[in-house]
C-alpha cells in the first residue's frame, strides 16, 4: 500500500528546481490508514453485497476505532460469522457482541 | 510520586484466535506449542474445564474431545501483529515514553503521578485504556495499578479475578491508610506468585516460613539480603510501597540472542540431513535478525543425542545477518562436531552478541583467515540478497524463495523445507500479515 517515490536522481549539472519540494509525493497509507493500530483488511468472498456497492474479491479497509453510525457500512457478527451491513437507524446493535468494525474504503482491481 | 500500572492481555493467544473467528467467543479454546505438543494458552472456558497450563495434549485429550475444545496451533505471525497493535494503542493514549513493552502480552505503564491525579482519576484512565484496546484491537486486558512495579504486578493478578479487570493498590493520598490496605492484600498473596520470585527462591522462602507476600515484606532484611542478595532487598522495598524500579528503556531491552532449534521426530544420523535441518534453522533465525535490523557477531551450533551434547561456536570477523554467510558458517561448525555413529535427537543454531545493523562498520582489515573473508562488496551484496528474499517472502508469501541448502536434495518436492518446521495441524491463517490470508466476509 505504498506509492513509491521514484528514486531521486542527483543531477550532476544544474540543480533541479524541484529539489526544495522533495518529500511531497503521496502516501496512500496516510490517506487510507490514518490509524494503523486499529485498521484491518478483509476480503469479500460473496456476491450478496452488490447493493452496498461491494463486489466479490473486493478488499475492505476496516477501522475498529470508529463507532457505528447510521449510514455507515459495518462488519457485523451474525451467528459467529462476519457479514456486512448498511447500518440504518432502526438497527439494534450490541457493541460488544454484534459489532466488529466500520468499513472505510473498498479496494477493487478494475 | 509516580503511579505504575501493569497491563496484561487476558489469555492472549486464545484471545487472538477469537478476533477473526467470533464463533469461538463462547467456546473453550486452547493454543498448542510447537509441534502441537503442549497447551500454552487457554480461554477462561478451557481453564474452567481443568485443563492445565503446559500440560501435554495427550494427557488431557479426553477432556478436549469430550467438551469439543477448539485447538489452535500457535500462530506467532498473528500474535506478534496484534501485540504490536495493543502496544501502539496504549502508546497513543499515554505517550511512547510511558510504556515499557515487557513481553508479547504485557506492558508496564507510567499511568500518572499521585501529585496530579487522584486514585479515582487513574482508575478511570485505566478503564479507558482497557476499553480502547478491546474496542480497537479486539483483545481483552486486565490492569493492575500501584506505586511500584512489583505491587502493580500483584494488583494485576487480582484484577484478573475481579469482574472489572482493573484493580488498584494506589487507593489514597494518605500513605499509612494505603499501606494498611496493601497489607491486607499481601497477606493472602502466595510468595511464589510475586514477580521476580522464581521457583528456587520460593522454595527457600517457604522452607523458612515465608509463605505470603506480607511475610516477605516483614522478613528480616539482613537475612533476605543474605539469601536473595540485592534482588531480595529490592523486592522488600517495592512490596513496602517504596519504588526502586523504573520503566526500562528500549535500549535496555535489545535482545541478547536469537536462536532456532528443533527436536527431530525421528532420530537423525546422516550428515546431509543435519545440514539441511541446520540450514533451515539458520535461515529462519537470520530472517528474525533482519526483521529486527540486527546482525550477529557470534554463531553457535549444537547437536544432542541420547549420549552426548556437542556444541561449538565461532566469532564472525564481520557482523552479519546474511543467510548465505551464516548458513556457510553453521555448516563449517556442524562438520567439526558431527560424529557419524550417533543418532541425534535435536539440533539448533544460536546467534549471540547482536548489534544493530545500522551501526555496523564494515571492516577494512584483512582477517587472518583471508581465504574465508569475502570481499567487502560481496558482503554488501549478500546482505542485499537476504533483504530481497525477505521482501519477496513477505510480499508474495512465506517460502516463495528459499536458500538452496534448506532444501532436501533427495526430496525434490517444493515443500521439502517444510519438514524442518514445526508441525502445525490446527493453525489459523496469518490474517494480518499475509495478503493471501485476509479474513473472509461471506
Amino acid at each position: 500500500m505504498f506509492v513509491n517515490k521514484p528514486s531521486k536522481k542527483r543531477t550532476s549539472g544544474f540543480p533541479s528546481p524541484a529539489e526544495d519540494f522533495a518529500g511531497a509525493s503521496l502516501d496512500l497509507n496516510q490517506r487510507l490508514v490514518p490509524r494503523p493500530a486499529s485498521t484491518f483488511l478483509m476480503r469479500v468472498s460473496s456476491v450478496q453485497y452488490k447493493h452496498l456497492g461491494i463486489n466479490k474479491e473486493d478488499i475492505l479497509i476496516i477501522d475498529r476505532s470508529l463507532l457505528p453510525r447510521p449510514g455507515k457500512t459495518i462488519v457485523t457478527i451474525v451467528d459467529g460469522a462476519m457479514r456486512l451491513l448498511l447500518l440504518g437507524s432502526h438497527h439494534r446493535l450490541n457493541l460488544q457482541t454484534d459489532f466488529w468494525g466500520v468499513v472505510t474504503y473498498v479496494i477493487r482491481k478494475l | 510520586m509516580k503511579i505504575f500500572a501493569l497491563l496484561d492481555c487476558n489469555n492472549f493467544y486464545a484471545s487472538c484466535e477469537r478476533v477473526f473467528e467470533p464463533r469461538l467467543l463462547s467456546r473453550p479454546v486452547v493454543v498448542l506449542s510447537n509441534n502441537d505438543g503442549c497447551i500454552i494458552a487457554r480461554s477462561n472456558e478451557a481453564k474452567a474445564l481443568g485443563i492445565k497450563m503446559g500440560e501435554p495434549v495427550f494427557m488431557c485429550q479426553h477432556i478436549l474431545d469430550k467438551h469439543q475444545v477448539v485447538k489452535r496451533s500457535a500462530n506467532f505471525a498473528l500474535y506478534g501483529d496484534l501485540s504490536d497493535r495493543v502496544m501502539n494503542v496504549i502508546s497513543e493514549i499515554l505517550g511512547i515514553p510511558a510504556v515499557e513493552v515487557y513481553s508479547i502480552d504485557e506492558a508496564f505503564l507510567e499511568l500518572g503521578d499521585s501529585r496530579f491525579s487522584s486514585p479515582a482519576e487513574l482508575n478511570y484512565l485505566a478503564r479507558d485504556i482497557q476499553f480502547q484496546v478491546e474496542r480497537q484491537v479486539g483483545i481483552p486486558v486486565s490492569i493492575g495499578i500501584a506505586r511500584t512495579k512489583v505491587l502493580a504486578k500483584v494488583a494485576n493478578k487480582i484484577a484478573k479475578t475481579n469482574r472489572l479487570g482493573v484493580f488498584s493498590l494506589y487507593s489514597s493520598q494518605d500513605l499509612i491508610e494505603e499501606n494498611l490496605r496493601i497489607d491486607s492484600v499481601l497477606a493472602s498473596f502466595p510468595v511464589g506468585d510475586i514477580w521476580g520470585v522464581g521457583y528456587r527462591y520460593a522454595k527457600t522462602l517457604t522452607a523458612n516460613g515465608i509463605h505470603t507476600a506480607l511475610d516477605l515484606k516483614r522478613a528480616n532484611h539482613a537475612w533476605i539480603r543474605e539469601k536473595l542478595k540485592i534482588h531480595g532487598a529490592r523486592l522488600q522495598s517495592e512490596l513496602a510501597n517504596m519504588p526502586c524500579l523504573e520503566l526500562a528503556s528500549p535500549e535496555d531491552k535489545l535482545r541478547k540472542s536469537i536462536s532456532c532449534s528443533r527436536s527431530f521426530g525421528d532420530r537423525v544420523s546422516e550428515l546431509s540431513t543435519l545440514e539441511t535441518a541446520l540450514a533451515n534453522f539458520t535461515a529462519s533465525a537470520a530472517a528474525k535478525l533482519r526483521s529486527q535490523k540486527l546482525s550477529t557477531r557470534e554463531l553457535r551450533v549444537f547437536l544432542s543425542s541420547m549420549e552426548r551434547y556437542d556444541t561449538l561456536s565461532t566469532r564472525l570477523f564481520q557482523a552479519s545477518s546474511s543467510s548465505s554467510v551464516l548458513i556457510g558458517l553453521a555448516h563449517d561448525l556442524l562438520h567439526k562436531i558431527y560424529q557419524a555413529n550417533y543418532r541425534y535427537k535435536k539440533a539448533g543454531v544460536i546467534f549471540s552478541d547482536l548489534v544493530l545493523s545500522d551501526s555496523l562498520q564494515l571492516s577494512f582489515l584483512k582477517s587472518p583467515d583471508t581465504a574465508a573473508l569475502p570481499e567487502i562488496h560481496t558482503l554488501k551484496k549478500q546482505q542485499t540478497i537476504s533483504e530481497l528474499v525477505d521482501q519477496l517472502n513477505s510480499k508474495i508469501g512465506v517460502n516463495t524463495i528459499s536458500w538452496a541448502a534448506t532444501l532436501d536434495t533427495k526430496d525434490q518436492s517444493a515443500n521439502s523445507a517444510e519438514r524442518w518446521r514445526a508441525s502445525k495441524n490446527h493453525c489459523s491463517p496469518a490474517y494480518t500479515t499475509d495478503w493471501r490470508s485476509l479474513p473472509n466476509i461471506s
